[in-house]
C-alpha cells in the first residue's frame, strides 16, 4: 500500500503540469463558491436587518393634508408605522448622510415625505398600493436594488456549480480512455484505483487550501472597502472550510469513480 | 492454447456478430483474421482478452474460461497478453517512454530492470530519440511503433493486433509487420486481424476468415 501511495505521489511529480492544471481547477472552483457563500451569507445576514429597517419614502403633492394622508398610509396592508418627516428633518437628514458635502439647499428646497416602515413581505405591491392613494406624488422604497444584488448572486451561484460539474464531467472523460487502458494491460481495480484516489485527496487539499488562502486575501480587501457599509465582511467560516476541503477532495476523485463504474458496464 | 468453443455474439440491437465459431489456436501460430469490415474481426479478438463475453460458448485462454474469470484473475491473464489496436490507444498526456513503460507500472513494477528493457525495445524500434516528446507529436507510423512497444516489452505470449496497418501507408504497414513477424519467431502466439489482402500474399500464416459472422 506504501509503495502504491508513493507511486501514486511520483506520478504527481511526473505530470506536473496536468497536476498543476488541475489544482488550479480546484481552487477557482473553490474560491468560486466561496465568493459566493460568503456573499449569500453576508447578505442574509443584512437581510435579517434590513428586513427590521425595510421603508418608503411617499412624496406628497404640494397642500395635501399630512395628518390625513398619515391616516391613510398607515392603513395600507404591510405598513408597520408612518412618520412624517419634514422639509427641516429631511435637509438635517441630508446633512448627517453627507457630511463632507457642503449643502447649500435652504429647507424649502428640499421636500417633506412620510417615512412608512414597511414588512420584508409587502414590499412587492406596496409601492403600488401607495401610489393609488390621493394627494401621493411619488413614492421611494430602499430595497429596490436589494434584489436586483440577490439575483445576481444567485445568478454567480450557478455559474460556480457550472464550473464544478464541468471540472467532474471532464475528468470523468479523461480518467476514463486512461482506465480502460489500463485495465488491457492487466492492472487490477487496486492499482488503478489507488493512485487516482491519493493523486485526487493530494490535488482537492492543494487545490483547496489554494482557494482559501484567495479567500482570505479577498475578504480582508472587501471587508476594508466595505466597512463603511457593512460592519464585519464574515468571508471564512469553519462549516465554508471543511465544505470546501471535502468538495475539492470529492472533484478529485469523483471522476475517477465514475470512470470505474463506466468501465465496468463497458465491458459487459 | 485459445479455444473458441461453438462462440455466438448478439449485440444488444439483435445483431448477429459471430455465429457458432469453432476454432483452436496453437502456441506460437501466426493467425491473420480476416473478412470485410463487420465481419466480426475485432468481436472475435475482444472476446480473447475479456473485452467482450460470448451470448453463447465459450473462449478458453490457457485453460481458463475468458468470461467466468474473475475481475483479478482477467488481468492475470491480460498480463500474458499484449494487445495493438488500430487507433494505437496511446495515453497523449504521457511521454513516449511513459506510454512504453505502462504496464510495468499499473502492475507496480517499474523498476530498473524494467526500465533498461523498455530502453531496448525502443532503441530496436528506433524510438527512443522521442522518448520524452508527446505522442501528438509523432507520425501515425511512430506511434504504432509506440503502441507495438509497449505490446512487447513484457513479452506476451499472445499478442493480438485489431488492423495494426489501417491507419498506415504500405511502407510503415510493412515495417509493422515485420515486427509482429519477429515476436512470433521468439515463441509470442500471433492474431493479427486484417483486411489487407497484400500482406496476406506476402506472409506465410494459418487465416481465420470470417464472413458476416461465421467462419468461411
Amino acid at each position: 500500500m506504501i509503495g502504491v501511495v508513493k507511486e501514486s505521489l511520483r506520478d504527481i511529480r511526473r505530470h506536473k503540469r496536468a497536476s498543476v492544471l488541475l489544482a488550479l481547477v480546484i481552487s477557482s472552483a473553490s474560491f468560486l463558491f466561496f465568493v459566493f457563500s460568503s456573499a449569500v451569507y453576508n447578505l442574509g445576514l443584512a437581510e435579517d436587518n434590513w428586513s427590521k429597517q425595510l421603508r418608503a419614502a411617499v412624496f406628497f403633492v404640494e397642500g395635501a393634508d399630512v395628518n390625513q394622508l398619515s391616516e391613510q398610509i398607515s392603513k395600507v396592508k404591510g405598513v408597520l408605522e408612518v412618520k412624517h418627516i419634514s422639509s427641516e428633518l429631511a435637509l438635517e437628514i441630508l446633512k448627517k448622510r453627507f457630511p463632507d458635502e457642503d449643502i447649500v439647499f435652504s429647507a424649502n428646497s428640499v421636500p417633506g415625505f412620510i417615512e412608512a416602515r414597511i414588512s420584508a413581505d409587502a414590499v412587492a405591491n406596496i409601492s403600488l398600493d401607495l401610489q393609488r392613494i390621493e394627494g401621493v406624488e411619488d413614492v421611494s422604497l430602499s430595497s429596490s436594488w436589494f434584489k436586483s444584488l440577490k439575483d445576481l448572486i444567485y445568478f454567480s451561484a450557478l455559474f460556480s456549480i457550472g464550473v464544478m460539474i464541468f471540472v467532474m464531467v471532464l475528468s470523468t472523460i479523461l480518467v476514463f480512455y486512461a482506465v480502460r487502458l489500463m485495465r488491457l494491460c492487466g492492472a487490477t481495480e487496486f492499482r488503478i484505483r489507488v493512485p487516482y484516489v491519493v493523486s485526487g485527496v493530494v490535488m482537492g487539499v492543494f487545490g483547496a487550501s489554494v482557494g482559501v488562502c484567495f479567500q482570505y486575501i479577498f475578504g480582508k480587501a472587501v471587508d476594508k472597502s466595505l466597512s463603511q457599509f457593512i460592519d464585519g465582511w464574515v468571508s471564512l467560516t469553519t462549516m465554508q472550510v471543511v465544505f470546501v476541503y471535502t468538495a475539492s477532495i470529492f472533484i478529485g476523485c469523483f471522476g475517477n469513480l465514475m470512470a470505474f463504474v463506466r468501465s465496468i458496464d463497458d465491458q459487459q | 492454447m485459445i479455444h473458441f468453443k461453438s462462440v455466438s455474439k448478439i449485440y444488444d440491437n439483435d445483431v448477429f456478430a459471430l455465429k457458432g465459431i469453432e476454432a483452436h489456436i496453437q502456441k506460437g501460430e501466426f493467425i491473420f483474421v480476416t473478412g470485410s469490415s463487420g465481419a466480426g474481426k475485432s468481436t472475435l479478438l475482444k472476446m480473447i482478452y475479456g473485452g467482450l463475453k460470448p451470448s453463447d460458448g465459450s473462449v478458453v485462454v490457457g485453460g481458463s474460461i475468458v468470461d467466468e474469470l474473475s475481475s483479478y484473475r482477467l488481468a492475470m491473464l491480460r498480463r500474458q497478453m499484449g494487445i495493438v489496436f488500430q487507433d494505437f490507444k496511446l495515453l497523449w498526456d504521457r511521454s513516449v517512454v511513459d506510454n512504453v513503460c505502462l504496464p510495468f507500472y499499473v502492475w507496480g513494477k517499474l523498476n530498473s530492470e524494467n526500465k533498461e528493457l523498455s530502453e531496448l525495445m525502443m532503441k530496436k524500434f528506433d524510438i527512443w530519440k522521442y522518448r520524452n516528446e508527446y505522442p501528438h507529436k509523432l507520425s501515425g507510423g511512430e506511434q504504432q511503433k509506440v503502441a507495438i512497444c509497449r505490446a512487447l516489452v513484457t513479452s506476451p505470449w499472445i499478442l493480438i493486433a485489431d488492423e495494426p496497418t489501417g491507419n498506415l501507408d504500405p511502407k510503415s504497414a510493412e515495417e509493422v509487420f515485420k515486427m509482429f513477424y519477429e515476436a512470433a519467431q521468439r515463441g509470442s502466439t500471433v492474431i493479427f486481424a486484417t483486411h489487407n489482402e497484400h500482406l496476406l500474399s506476402l506472409h506465410k500464416g494459418r487465416v481465420l476468415k470470417l464472413d458476416k459472422g461465421r467462419l468461411a
